[in-house]
């Protein structure tokens, strides 16, 4: 249970990293919360639309 | 960004090697692996290995680049060794795993140990347990001082076990007690030796 909620911790503040990364040169972004992609083929047309890189993270309900 | 179930999705999972969990991978925006994550680890560690691999610093195609350059090096051969493991490429990981062992044969990085129980380990998964007592040995008669060197004995005794070897196994866990009674590894042997016994002698009994 902890790990699991740390993990999500992280993975939020990795999300915040790299949204406010890109939108660094636009007007200032307050992120509301990750929109996680629920499938690589989901992800892999947001990305080629975007032309951004993909973090594909492989979890278990352990 | 996408989130998966490895559990559910076994077909992504298995495409991309995952074996741990969690397990993250950075992909380009044509699907290519850039590298990958493993594990836990604090955010700003979390934060610059990203940053390192999207800026193509220290991933496998990386290293694999400076093979013909640092391929002599037995920390650079260690690190690709961990890295092709990590990515589940077990084969070139044992190839270098057992390239450092030549290259540094006194163990001067302290690594050679590791290098050795891995590969012990990974024969242990192929249930190859000859080559799992083989390395695990060398670890023994080479490096007795090494991080290593009591886990190895472990190793052997568990190949024995899991081939069926029982009464082998139980010798084997006991003189680990006598020998190392103070090891936080003791207990465990104990009770090894202790749940051998009792199937030697059911299966004693079921023959009589």
């Amino acid at each position: 249970m902890g790990k699991a909620v740390k993990a999500w911790g992280w993975a939020a503040v990795l999300a915040f990293t790299l949204v406010v990364g890109a939108c660094q040169q636009a007007k200032p972004v307050v992120p509301k919360g990750v929109a996680w992609n629920l499938s690589i083929d989901a992800a892999l047309a947001d990305a080629q639309k975007t032309g951004r890189p993909i973090l594909l993270d492989f979890y278990t309900d352990w | 960004m996408a989130k998966l179930n490895a559990e559910v999705d076994t077909t992504t999972a298995a495409k991309y090697r995952v074996r741990a969990f969690p397990t993250i991978v950075l992909l380009k925006p044509d699907g290519t692996e850039i590298d990958r994550l493993l594990g836990y680890s604090r955010a700003p560690e979390y934060i610059r290995q990203v940053e390192d691999y999207l800026a193509g610093r220290n991933t496998l195609a990386a290293l694999e680049a400076e093979i013909a350059t640092k391929g002599n090096d037995p920390e650079f051969v260690m690190n690709l060794a961990e890295k092709y493991y990590g990515h589940g490429y077990f084969d070139k990981a044992r190839t270098q795993y057992l390239r450092l062992v030549e290259l540094d044969p006194k163990n001067v990085s302290g690594q050679v140990d590791d290098a050795l129980y891995t590969v012990a380990r990974m024969y242990r998964k192929d249930k190859d347990y000859d080559s799992t007592r083989k390395y695990a040995g060398m670890i023994i008669d080479r490096y007795p001082t090494a991080d290593m060197f009591r886990p190895a004995h472990l190793e052997i005794a568990g190949a024995w076990r899991r081939q069926g070897e029982w009464k082998t196994a139980r010798k084997l866990y006991l003189d680990y007690v006598k020998h190392f009674p103070d090891d936080e590894d003791a207990p465990y042997a104990r009770e090894q030796a202790d749940t051998l016994a009792v199937r030697i002698a059911a299966k004693n009994g079921k023959g009589a």
